[in-house]
């Protein structure tokens, strides 16, 4: 019989604030591609100046929350260094999973600062500045959050060679969606997850001994 | 212990290749061409005389039978949109001057096999033994040569198959390209605009157009989209201005090469795919035939008609009958339907005439045929007997004729049951030998291929066991009963199904029974052995064959990066490792080569020709010498750092070098010297010498000092095997094939004294695999090196029955060496130390037992996927040369850890 008592943690957290926002802005991101779908655009949503304003409203979003929260705010300079930073690292590990070198080089490039806007709130959540001092109470959340989006990226990159002739199976567009989906799901489960497994005691029970132990710690 | 791994590696390779032949001998059922040509003057197939002058063939792909029937339903709302929409051909049958069948094709409905079948009147099988690789040309007696050689001219509009099947036969030709299956409209337009002032000439005999629209219209739309019948009626307008325009002794000839299925496709043999539509018509008809039943005819049909028709003789290799209301003397035609006994034996002794020469010819063929190659004795001597039977009749007709007045005459006077009797036996004879001979070769042999398939996925089960079950010494004596059983069931093949099943497996399960108690099942199974099912998984889909380069690429790029996610490595030395072996791979993508189906998307680089074929400036050619140069002192370095290269390989990459520069400057000064085929044998000369060498010191040298150099001794065997894949592929694909080696030998430092990573072997199996598309081969026919069969061969020596084997087998190592080198070099990669120590067999073992594993559950899914899409539109260009890759690959896997298995335990 294993339960662990759950953190004694405010509800809003800047773990649970950063999740609301990233469920927020993937679910935005959705549904502005699919009201573009309409228009005819289905297949060029991540384009350039899209996925370049993400990565300022994200960037935004990460300041803004860490001067009102935390105790040493982080530098806007480091944030725009570490989106630049990211976003090439990004930009190299598509290209050596294939992407192409040099033609469609701004998609590859939109597509990074994507995948750097995605991960960059929980990152920053967790970051006190950006390295130099991690908060190791949400550190799972951050890699779990990195964890998915790479993972939904990874496994949308399985529809491109299809041959069903969509409009949107084009290089950017699966793996973007993939990864969007990805960064969304993982947030929406951190939020709902807790819901879900902590009983009205405060008990954290995972689903396969909700059904086995009743009212036993209440 | 050392007998125990080639017992066990015996043992699973005779398993896999019972399977392999097994599931072949269903699955590529072949048929032997044979090249004879009829002749007007050698006794069996003359011709009756000519009746038509000009013959048009207007053929509309796709064309189904029901859209040229009538549906005369009252109720409007239950007709189809697709009917009705070509009243021409309703108005000319309701006159009588036209006929309406139903054209009944042999799968597989694809275009190409189907315009073979209707030209040569042989049924098609994947491997036409004898037929040439590297072009589509037909080179079988067919009925297109038979009238260029009996002088008939020939012009040709539409669909350019027919230029790649024909490309000497026409006098004129108007091809338009037919691979954008999403044009429905510039063949047609093509067709329309050359038809009309072609058919005012008069030069020609025979107008073949060959129409697309509404092949393409069924693949984009389906049969049931408002496009169809706009499609349809097009075609109606053309039929009518071509009908408008014909005179009297013109035939014409409608006709679909295959149906369609509900959704627009055809490829399979469902009877909407099978039942093509037929329609003839000339203006001088008027004829009432007894339309009661749905008339159908086999698409062969239509070659001994036509060549009766046009006066020539029947192709070789026919094997349609004639349909006999199409020779129909032509006095026949203009009257009411023969009533008067007269007119009736001229009708009958006529047919008797074609149906005679037809059978002639048809048997002919069958003997010829059966010389090579046996038929089942049993219906073949049904056969002889029917045909014999036929002859006597025959002879006893014409015997009767000469008795009576009339001889010489066609009007002639045999008693006209007879005349029944005979055209009954030399019908029942004709369609024996078809049905005969499409059961040898138009189907699969689904029993044949299922008993394939179950002998490899049982020798998969037990390959897992061994995987699993490390501490397999168990039962010996079985072991050895199963290799016994094994190659007995190879041997046993013609028998019986159930005994060579029972042999060879048999020993497997009393194998699996006994082990299975002892197993630690939990404890030894890691997700790596799941890795290659997910390949052979994605083979089912054909886009995944097609893309598979960049497929291979990801995941090998995946398993290089993904462990990074759980578990961060200390040592810098593995980060920059890593990054050098996913660069090289990355570096590989330059030189994949695209295949028919990507284009437009696919952009090849030119990097993979070879520098003579280049036309680009100095710039070009120095950027190519410098990344070939750049990429061998890349490998020099790697292995002087890694391993001690054995200097005397400089010497050998030297004289390679030689013949490229020797190359180039025969290209610039347009000369061809001696020293292109005699750089390549001093090559070999002195490659041989060398490899002889390396396998002197492995066998015999094995003294204790010289023990630590096994890994070594291993390292420059496989660079010097790589140095004869670098000479065959030529300068252009040089750099592709020493990347690959370049990423063997980083992985070999990557997990070094860490062979217990789970990732590793599937990496390695990865590996080898990008090493076959990094090297600028595709898994398609249109892509075989064939260039590499002539590297130090002069055409002129190619005389002997022997000079074939050099280039076959040039070519497949320029195919699958990639697989011989990974499988040679497991030794490299497993072993940390120089030293060989006893329990370092373990994990060579383990390495080889995997490697083999990975290859053989891929073979598996391209098995798999074949079986599964036999009816599949893309078989013969997909699937089935999938397989055929897949095999050498197989093939020479097991080659290179046979091989390695014996110099390790020589060495031991």
């Amino acid at each position: 019989m294993q339960s662990n008592r759950s953190r004694s943690k405010s509800r809003f957290s800047n773990e649970n604030i950063g999740c609301i926002w990233n469920v927020f802005l993937c679910f935005s991101i959705m549904f502005w591609r699919r009201m573009n779908e309409g228009n005819g655009e289905g297949g060029n949503t991540f384009q350039f100046p899209f996925c370049f304003s993400i990565l300022l409203v994200n960037i935004t979003f990460s300041y803004v929350l860490s001067y009102f929260r935390h105790k040493e705010k982080i530098e806007l300079t480091s944030l725009l260094r570490y989106g630049l930073l990211t976003s090439t690292l990004f930009h190299i590990l598509s290209v050596l999973f294939g992407a192409p070198f040099l033609k469609n080089w701004d998609r590859t490039i939109s597509f990074s600062m994507l995948l750097s806007a995605l991960i960059l709130p929980s990152v920053a959540t967790c970051a006190g500045n950006l390295g130099n001092s991690l908060n190791f109470s949400c550190f799972e959340w951050m890699g779990a959050n990195e964890l998915s989006t790479c993972f939904g990226a990874w496994l949308g990159a399985f529809v491109i060679p299809l041959d069903w002739d969509c409009s949107w199976q084009v290089w950017p567009e699966p793996v973007a969606v993939g990864a969007v989906v990805g960064c969304g799901l993982s947030s929406l489960l951190k939020l709902i997850g807790p819901a879900i497994t902590t009983n009205s005691a405060g008990y954290k029970m995972y689903w396969p001994t909700k059904y086995f132990v009743h009212e036993r710690h209440v | 212990m050392k007998k125990r791994n080639l017992l066990l590696f015996s043992w699973l390779i005779l398993l896999y290749a019972n399977g392999v032949i097994y599931f072949l001998q269903g699955f590529l059922l072949t048929r032997r061409e044979i090249h004879l040509k009829s002749a007007v003057f050698d006794g069996v197939s003359c011709c009756l005389d000519s009746k038509y002058k000009q013959i048009i063939i207007l053929i509309i792909d796709a064309l189904r039978y029901d859209f040229l029937v009538y549906n005369n339903s009252t109720n409007a709302s239950s007709i189809p949109i697709y009917h009705n929409n070509l009243p021409v051909v309703q108005r000319l049958l309701k006159d009588n001057h036209g006929v309406l069948y139903q054209f009944v094709a042999d799968p597989p409905t694809s275009t190409m096999q189907r315009l073979k079948g209707i030209t040569t009147g042989s049924l098609p099988t994947f491997i036409d033994v004898g037929s040439n690789f590297a072009s589509d040309e037909l080179i079988e007696d067919n009925l297109l040569s038979q009238m260029t050689s009996s002088g008939l001219n020939i012009t040709f509009i539409g669909d350019d198959t027919w230029l790649q099947l024909f490309p000497k036969s026409f006098q004129r030709s108007f091809p338009f390209p037919s691979f954008d299956v999403w044009d429905i409209h510039t063949v047609d337009r093509g067709v329309e605009h050359h038809l009309l002032p072609e058919m005012m000439k008069p030069d020609w005999n025979l107008l073949i157009a060959h129409c697309l629209g509404v092949d393409h219209t069924g693949h984009r739309y389906g049969p049931e989209h408002p496009v169809m019948p706009l499609k349809l009626k097009e075609m109606n307008s053309l039929i009518e201005k071509i009908v408008s325009n014909m005179n009297s002794r013109t035939l014409l000839l409608v006709m679909g090469d295959h149906g369609m299925t509900r959704s627009g496709d055809h490829g399979g043999d469902s009877p909407d795919e099978v039942n093509a539509g037929f329609f003839a018509y000339s203006p001088g008809w008027n004829i009432k035939l007894n339309n009661s039943k749905t008339r159908a005819i086999s698409q062969v049909d239509l070659v001994p008609t036509l060549s009766l028709l046009l006066g020539i003789p029947i192709p070789y290799s026919n094997l349609g009958s004639v349909i006999l209301d199409l020779v129909l003397p032509e006095q026949l035609w203009r009257e009411i339907h023969p009533s008067e006994e007269h007119e009736k034996n001229i009708a009958l002794s006529y047919f008797s005439e074609a149906l005679y020469l037809n059978t002639k010819q048809i048997w002919r063929y069958l003997e010829t045929y059966s010389r090579d190659s046996s038929f089942p004795k049993k219906e073949f001597e049904q056969l002889r007997s029917q045909f014999d039977l036929a002859v006597h009749i025959f002879g006893r007709l014409k015997m009767e004729r000469c008795s009576s007045s009339c001889a010489s005459d066609l009007n002639c006077c045999a008693s006209s049951e007879m005349l029944e009797e005979f055209i009954q036996t030399a019908q029942i004879f004709l369609a024996e030998a078809k049905e005969m001979c499409r059961s040898m070769w138009a189907r699969f042999d689904l029993t044949s291929i299922s008993i394939g398939l179950i002998i490899f996925a049982f020798s998969l089960c037990l390959h897992a066991n061994f995987l699993i079950d490390s501490e397999s010494l168990r039962m010996r004596p079985v072991q050895c009963f199963g290799i016994m059983g094994a190659f007995l069931s190879i041997l046993v093949q013609g028998w019986s199904s159930v005994v060579s099943l029972g042999l060879s497996l048999t020993p497997v399960f009393v194998y699996l029974i006994g082990t299975i108690g002892k197993m630690r099942l939990f404890q030894q199974f890691k997700f790596a052995y799941l890795a290659p099912f997910f390949m052979a998984v994605s083979y089912t889909s054909n886009s995944f064959v097609v893309e598979e380069p960049y497929v291979v690429h990801y995941l090998t790029q995946s398993f290089i990066w993904i462990p990074m996610f759980f578990k961060r490595p200390t040592k810098n030395r593995m980060w920059i490792l890593r990054i050098a072996l996913s660069l090289s791979t990355r570096l590989g993508l330059a030189y994949f080569r695209c295949r028919e189906e990507q284009f437009p998307a696919c952009e090849a680089y030119s990097l993979h020709r070879s520098l003579t074929s280049l036309s680009g400036t100095n710039w070009v050619v120095c950027g190519r010498v410098s990344i070939a140069l750049a990429s061998c002192i890349a490998l020099y370095l790697l292995y002087k750092r890694y391993f001690s290269l054995d200097r005397q390989i400089v010497f050998i990459v030297m004289i390679v070098w030689c013949y490229w520069i020797l190359q180039v400057l025969c290209f610039m000064n347009g000369s061809d010297t001696i020293g292109l085929i005699y750089l390549p044998r001093l090559f070999y000369i002195v490659f041989i010498g060398k490899l002889s060498h390396h396998m002197y010191t492995f066998l015999f040298d094995n003294e204790l000092s010289k023990m630590p150099n096994y890994r070594e001794k291993t390292s420059n065997m496989v660079i010097l095997l790589s140095t004869l894949a670098i000479l065959l592929a030529g300068d252009g694909l040089a750099p592709g094939i020493i990347l690959t080696v370049v990423s063997l030998t980083l992985f070999s430092q990557l997990f070094t004294g860490d062979s217990s990573c789970g990732e590793m072997w599937p990496l390695y199996g990865l590996l080898s695999v990008h090493g076959f598309f990094a090297s600028g081969h595709h898994t398609s026919l249109a892509n075989v090196p064939w260039e590499t069969a002539f590297v130090g061969i002069s055409h002129s020596d190619i005389q002997s029955e022997w000079a074939n084997v050099l280039p076959v087998l040039f070519v497949s190592y320029s195919t699958a060496f990639s697989m011989l080198l990974h499988a040679m070099s497991v030794p490299i990669v497993s072993l940390s130390e120089m030293i060989l120590k006893n329990k370092d067999s373990r994990k060579l073992f383990n390495g080889w037992l995997y490697f083999l594993f990975f290859h053989a559950v891929r073979l598996f899914g391209c098995m798999g996927a074949a079986a599964l899409h036999r009816r599949h539109l893309m078989v013969w260009k997909i699937f089935a040369p999938r397989l055929l890759y897949e095999l050498l690959f197989a093939v020479y896997t097991s080659l290179g850890i046979v091989a390695s298995l014996f110099i390790f335990q020589a060495t031991m």
